[in-house]
């Protein structure tokens, strides 16, 4: 589903040019729940956009479902974030003007597939919706949602165009513990259909739930093995680095 | 993106920046308001103009003997039938009309009932005769325009039942000058076209108002309107051409009367474009052309042009402007959504799908102040009709609307105004679609 070669990504700022990511491999299988953990900085968000088709700018290979993102155009690669992925953000990234409907059909206005009619994209909205249990809320505006509710109609909007995996940026960063744990629920649920899930997030608790744990440090991804010590070790490190 | 969604971006984007639509549409309407109006302005004005005060045939040359008559040795000079001869063989030329003006002094002295009011009346009366085809075309139909011949005489008013009265055509810009200008200040019934065909006045020969004449004797004819016609002497009658020349050599010496020649020919072309080399051909001939009236007419519409161009482009200034606030307006909204704009990238708006919204909102506003201007420009347009007609004094061809607007007119106003629109959204628009979607994402 996802495999990355030697992916190399650099900024250049006034303090000189930052290396974020320094030749990262990965391979994420398809219905795989994977998580990445990393503290404020480290790349994390960086990885999961070229990941998800959102940044172009990059050294080294990005295959996803099948396709070869380091060769696609602007254009190709808007193609596929619109068929492949949903996102979902921290700041769940929702127009304020428009209903929670409304705000979950957004990805309709650019499917070129002939369902893309007004009606289509209406009963898709209400569906995925439903899906996230907010079917008595379609008309709200996300002004009038809790901070739970708005991240679920992100999810929703994410699900919208039935993508083939998900890309989650600190899905919990504005959420309280228990609505956070909720969403994570959500994911958990998704993943049992079969959703891939690729998780970024500097919240140890968090990232437990996935099925896969990897933790970014210095540019570079190191898989977080199943063995219990290592892992609360390495989970107790990377939150100590997100506390500092 | 289907252009049923771009409106569905497009009417998201008013719900969002309401003012700033309002302000993009409001200058667009103030532009395109104003160039309609001044537009429609100059076509009716000049409309009036040249339809109406100067109704110039522009397939008509008049030809006139040449003031100092060096023609004469060239073989011109003087309008004679052999002149008139060869002038209708020149290329192009399809007919010649011959012209005779009156060289006897004539008056109108009115006494008795005019149109309900009784008047006492006397005029100088100039007059020229016509071919009768010159005219046929522009008479009700059935009309006779044919010298009465000896018959016309009569020994005083009452006589007129048993003479044969002189067709006389009048010119329908003296109606309109009688109308506006003469009856009001004598206090006379206004007449309008109906009323005046079949009216008689007595026409005496030989006399005149207006200086010393040299004796000769007086002959009273009558005449009566026939018709009106744009063809006709605009400051006198015009009449049948063998009747002047009748009267002409009747009171005038044979010398004087110069009863075998012409004042001037009319020539009419097979079209405008034939007319410039017509006119060289017959001033080669030794004849002079008379365009007094189309360089008048000429002069007056390039000053009208001149003028309409001006404030034309003053509304296109206007509209430039309007560019400029579209581009402002336009600017801020694409910075003020440049998260939202992010997330369009992200769910899989293309560049072109980015571009597309800022360009189809600023059209939208570009419609709506369009439409708004064209409605604008009419109720001003009605608004100026109504106060002219109301608080501006009766003038000589006063028109009773002083717009024109053409179907091409709001074609090109709407045209203008989505051009100010899309030039005004063109960079907003570039500048959105570049944006970096992850650096929109995270605002900027």
């Amino acid at each position: 589903m996802i495999r990355l070669t030697g992916v190399r990504k650099a900024y250049s700022d006034g303090e000189g040019r930052h290396q974020v990511l320094d030749g990262v491999d990965l391979e994420v299988a398809s219905g795989e729940f994977v998580a990445i953990l990393g503290s404020s900085g480290s790349g994390k968000s960086t990885l999961l956009n070229i990941i998800g088709g959102l940044d172009g700018d990059f050294e080294g290979e990005v295959e996803v479902d099948g396709r070869a993102l380091h060769r696609l155009e602007d254009k190709g690669l808007s193609r596929f974030r619109g068929a492949t992925v949903g996102f979902v953000f921290q700041s769940f990234n929702l127009i304020s003007e428009i209903s929670a409907l409304e705000n979950v059909g957004l990805p309709g206005w650019f499917d070129r597939g002939v369902s893309s009619s007004k009606a289509s994209v209406l009963e898709r909205a209400t569906e995925v919706l439903k899906a996230v249990d907010l079917s008595s809320k379609t008309h709200r505006r996300p002004d009038h949602l809790s901070g739970g509710e708005r991240q679920r109609v992100a999810i929703a909007r994410a699900l919208f165009s039935n993508p083939k995996m998900l890309l989650c940026d600190e899905p919990t960063g504005n959420l309280d513990a228990s609505t956070g744990r909720d969403v994570i629920d959500l994911f958990r649920v998704l993943n049992k259909k079969g959703m891939t899930l690729l998780m970024v997030t500097h919240e140890a608790r968090i990232a437990e739930a996935a099925g896969r744990l990897f933790r970014l440090s210095d540019g570079r991804l190191q898989e977080i093995t199943d063995e219990r010590d290592d892992h609360s070790r390495l989970l107790g490190q990377v939150t100590d680095e997100a506390g500092k | 993106m289907k252009a049923r969604r771009l409106l569905s971006a497009t009417w998201l984007g008013y719900r969002r920046n309401q003012r700033g639509f309002l302000l993009s549409a409001g200058g667009v309407a103030a532009g395109v308001a104003a160039f309609v109006y001044f537009v429609g302005l100059g076509q009716g004005v000049s409309w009036v103009v040249g339809e109406r005060i100067f109704p110039v045939d522009t397939s008509h040359v008049k030809v006139v003997p040449q003031r100092v008559a060096l023609g004469a040795f060239l073989g011109g000079g003087v309008l004679d039938d052999e002149a008139v001869a060869r002038l209708s063989a020149l290329p192009g030329v399809t007919n010649a009309y011959r012209q005779v003006e009156l060289r006897v002094p004539a008056v109108s002295q009115y006494s008795g009932d005019f149109f309900g009011r009784r008047i006492r009346m006397g005029v100088d009366i100039l007059a020229v005769g016509v071919d009768e085809e010159y005219l046929v075309d522009h008479l009700p139909p059935g009309t006779r325009f044919l010298d009465p011949g000896e018959d016309d005489w009569i020994a005083h008013m009452d006589d007129e039942e048993e003479s044969s009265p002189v067709p006389v055509v009048v010119s329908r810009r003296l109606l309109e000058l009688y109308n506006t200008t003469f009856a009001p200040a004598r206090g006379l019934p206004r007449l309008d076209e109906r009323q005046l065909v079949g009216f008689r006045f007595p026409i005496t020969l030989g006399t005149s108002y207006i200086g010393r004449t040299q004796r000769m004797p007086r002959r009273t004819v009558m005449g009566e309107v026939v018709g009106l016609s744009d063809r006709a002497l605009l400051l006198g009658i015009t009449v049948p051409l063998e009747t002047v020349r009748r009267w002409n050599s009747s009171l005038l010496t044979e010398e004087d009367a110069n009863g075998a020649t012409y004042s001037s020919l009319v020539l009419a072309a097979d079209g405008p474009e034939r007319v410039q080399d017509i006119i060289f051909a017959v001033r080669r001939a030794g004849f002079d052309v008379d365009q007094t009236e189309q360089k008048l007419a000429e002069e007056i519409g390039v000053a009208l042009t001149i003028t309409t161009l001006a404030l034309s482009l003053l509304a296109l200034v206007i509209l430039g402007l309007a560019a400029i606030s579209i581009a402002r307006a336009a600017h801020a909204h694409v910075t003020a959504r440049t998260r939202e704009i992010g997330v369009m990238r992200a769910v899989g708006a293309t560049r072109w799908d980015v571009a597309s919204i800022v360009l189809a909102e600023s059209c939208a506003a570009g419609l709506a102040g369009g439409l708004a201007g064209l409605l604008l420009a009419l109720l001003g347009a009605w608004g100026t009709d109504l106060l002219a007609a109301r608080y501006v004094v009766d003038f000589p061809f006063k028109p009773d609307s002083f717009f024109i607007f053409p179907p091409w007119l709001s074609v090109i106003a709407m045209g203008a105004a989505l051009l100010a629109a899309l030039g005004g959204a063109l960079l907003p628009a570039v500048k959105a679609s570049r944006l970096d979607p992850v650096a929109a994402l995270s605002g900027g």
